[in-house]
């Protein structure tokens, strides 16, 4: 069984963020992209990540990027801080799934679609926050944490959504009290987010979502991105497809709205 | 995507958006060659977790859907929608549908599967007459009293005074085949068409008989839509009377008309102690069969000894309660004592018994005991907040069957293959006491949060 304690301890397992990310996000936040370059040069495997992020057929480039200068150029700032936070998720990805039939690759294929089509949403909704941009890449941490949650009592609960269809985030709820981004958003406490990137996670969840609230679009739009790529096929494969229930009605213009932005 | 299947029925749960891309791995190959193997009588797609769905996506799910329709005579279509996504569906396929739409899952199963509702009415309305007609006549096969409404005015003005209504729905085919399904611990062979030796050759006799030996007494035959039943036909269900006599097993024919079968055959079926109704109400009514199905419990005339390939998969078996039991309560199980000997109980606190019969490589008997405490914190996870005691019964009957799917999925990585019956629930340990009759099987007792939890497994 799932307790709080149980979340706490896995909590206290996850590593702090490494001194060197901060100094490279610092740098970002200082629009110096030189020196935010120059600090991650010698992380071979940060530029690996970087590399292998951005060059995926999503961002469109032609040529192969490798060096971080050029990276962080072609980017920008603020895909650079998109990209840097989803470095963070390398720092508890299971070296093998077990739950779901999922990998590395995989997980990094979700983060590239998610970092392109948020920003296209952004865009089509007129926001420039930064920390809701950037918040982005942290939010497939939630398929970790189930990953790592569910791993001792996997069969049980196989077995159990089979036989009442109840999705991931529905069990970890009846069984902690916690929704998978409330568990999520603790990871980004324990990473030194600020609270409006912690509060924008919790909200993703949670059925309590004013709709005057200028949170309201961005969330709705967020949910409908995080059902699409979920829908995908190789997530369906996964066996991770039904992973949240998001129970809030979506009304049919922005349905309309968010396909013809995305699937065009 | 594997399908779920719910009383003979085979559905799907897609959830987010279905369109070309992800259609195929909905409903997969490997899913078909599983639902040919189970020939459910259904076979739906829910939409509920569904936001959005394309022209392409949704043609490709039909087209499955329709080439399995074609294979096993199943109904086929989909189901849990509002009226937006109704009238959609209606128009992607320009109003020519050859699938069906059900507006809800718990609907769907006044159409097919076990829903009881023969006490209430039910008020139809649909748009086209002839989908009207159709959807009442589909309802009328399964018993529901059902009233049709004339128009939309009518529909709305009346409906307050109905238990239950039907609209947007569209019934595409029906034809459905023999299916099983429970009700009040009686079970229910629905039969079709030709009674003869083809119906012979596919009964699946290992199912009676593991659902005899797990204390099912009544087993109705329902054969109002059979159009004839022949002398094998008759031959066999009088030898199934004559074999199950011996464990106190009562068969009832209901729906047998004389247009349907030669009187002599009709005597042949009476001779064997077969009884005989008119229909599937008549003989709910007949109150003695409730009775017996809930309290007679077997009387075995042999006493069959617990053997060593039974014994042998006894740690897997401890193995996947045990961890499920762990999984679900948050509380260790200790394991007090295993013994040789007939099921006996300590003290007379309220329980909750499930007995399943294994069969495959191996037949046996596998009951699991718990007080009612613990039965209610394992299974909190499948109800609501506050449940009824019926809902506790159904929830406890889901937690033994993920425990059987354990052990099945245990044994088979060991070549041993197995499947398990449906688990009967019971709430008087007396009654199982006495159902297992003195039989000498393995009894493990263990103790969780001081409270008993007892594991038997005999032949």
């Amino acid at each position: 069984m799932l307790t709080n304690s149980t979340i706490e301890n896995y909590i206290s397992t996850i590593p702090p963020v490494p001194k060197v990310m901060k100094s490279c996000l610092s740098h970002l936040d200082a629009a110096d992209m030189m020196q935010a370059a120059n600090v991650v040069k010698e992380d071979k495997t940060f530029i690996l990540f970087l590399s292998k992020i951005v060059n995926k057929p999503i961002f469109g480039f032609t040529k192969e990027i490798k060096d971080p200068h050029q990276i962080f150029g072609i980017l920008g700032l603020d895909s650079a801080k998109q990209i840097i936070y989803g470095y963070y998720s390398l720092l508890i990805i299971p070296k093998k799934w077990e739950v779901f039939d999922f990998s590395n690759k995989k997980f990094q294929n979700l983060q590239s679609n998610l970092i392109v089509n948020w920003n296209k949403i952004l865009d089509f909704l007129n926001i420039d926050d930064k920390d809701m941009r950037a918040c982005i890449t942290l939010l497939p941490a939630a398929l970790i944490v189930c990953e790592m949650l569910f791993r001792d009592i996997k069969g049980t609960i196989l077995l159990l959504r089979e036989s009442k269809q109840t999705s991931f985030d529905e069990l970890l709820f009846k069984m902690s009290g916690n929704t998978l981004f409330d568990v999520t958003s603790k990871i980004a406490k324990k990473w030194e987010f600020n609270k409006n990137i912690q509060d924008f996670i919790t909200l993703i969840s949670s059925n309590k979502l004013d709709k005057n609230s200028n949170m309201y679009r961005p969330i709705i739009f967020l949910r409908l991105l995080i059902s699409y790529e979920m829908s995908k096929s190789y997530v369906i494969q996964s066996g991770l497809n039904d992973f949240f229930d998001f129970s809030l009605k979506f009304d049919e213009n922005d349905i309309l709205d968010f396909y013809s932005l995305i699937a065009k | 995507m594997k399908p779920v299947f719910k009383n003979s029925v085979a559905l799907f749960y897609p959830s987010g958006f279905i369109d070309g891309e992800n259609a195929s791995v909905i409903i997969t190959g490997l899913d078909e060659k599983e639902i040919l193997a189970k020939k459910p009588e259904a076979i739906f797609v829910s939409l509920k977790k569904v936001v959005f769905f394309n022209k392409k996506g949704m043609a490709y799910l039909v087209d499955r859907m329709l080439f399995l329709k074609d294979k096993c005579a199943a109904f086929v279509g989909f189901c849990d929608y509002d009226k937006k996504k109704f009238h959609l569906i209606q128009e992607l396929f320009s109003h020519d549908i050859s699938f069906s739409l059900i507006q809800s899952e718990d609907i769907l199963f006044w159409f097919c599967g076990t829903k009881k509702s023969e006490e209430k009415e039910i008020i139809i309305y649909a748009k086209d007459s002839e989908q009207k007609n159709q959807l009442a006549m589909a309802l009328i096969e399964r018993k529901h009293k059902v009233v049709i409404s004339k128009d939309r005015e009518d529909f709305e003005k009346t409906r307050k005074n109905y238990d239950f209504m039907v609209e947007n729905s569209h019934i595409g085919s029906m034809e459905k085949k023999v299916s099983v399904f429970i009700k009040n611990n009686i079970i229910i062979y629905t039969l079709k068409s030709f009674i003869d030796s083809d119906f012979a050759k596919d009964f699946n006799t290992k199912y009676h008989r593991n659902a005899i030996k797990v204390g099912f007494r009544i087993f109705c035959f329902n054969a109002e839509d059979v159009s004839s039943i022949n002398i094998h036909g008759a031959n066999f269900l009088t030898k199934l009377s004559i074999d199950g006599a011996e464990d106190g097993v009562s068969i009832a024919i209901c729906g047998l008309k004389s247009g349907k079968i030669a009187q002599i055959l009709i005597n042949d079926i009476e001779d064997a102690g077969i009884i005989l109704y008119d229909n599937l109400i008549s003989f709910f009514e007949d109150e003695t069969n409730v009775h017996q199905a809930n309290l007679e419990a077997r009387k075995m005339l042999k006493k069959i000894k617990i053997d060593r390939k039974t014994i042998s998969i006894l740690p897997d078996v401890i193995d996947s309660t045990v961890h499920t039991v762990e999984a679900l309560s948050d509380n260790s199980v200790e394991k007090r004592t295993v013994n040789i000997q007939e099921l006996i109980h300590g003290d007379d606190a309220k329980y909750l018994i499930s007995i399943m019969g294994i069969y495959g490589d191996m037949d046996c008997i596998f009951v699991l005991v718990m007080e009612e405490n613990v039965a209610k914190e394992v299974c909190k996870i499948l109800m609501s907040e506050d449940f009824t005691q019926e809902e506790l019964k159904d929830a406890y009957s889901e937690f033994s069957n993920v425990i059987g799917s354990k052990v099945i999925q245990k044994l088979k990585s060991k070549h041993i293959n197995i499947e398990t019956t449906m688990p009967r629930i019971f709430d008087k340990i007396s009654e199982v006491i006495k159902l297992e009759n003195g039989h000498i099987g393995v009894q493990v007792n263990f103790k969780i949060q001081k409270q008993d939890m007892i594991l038997f497994l005999s032949k």
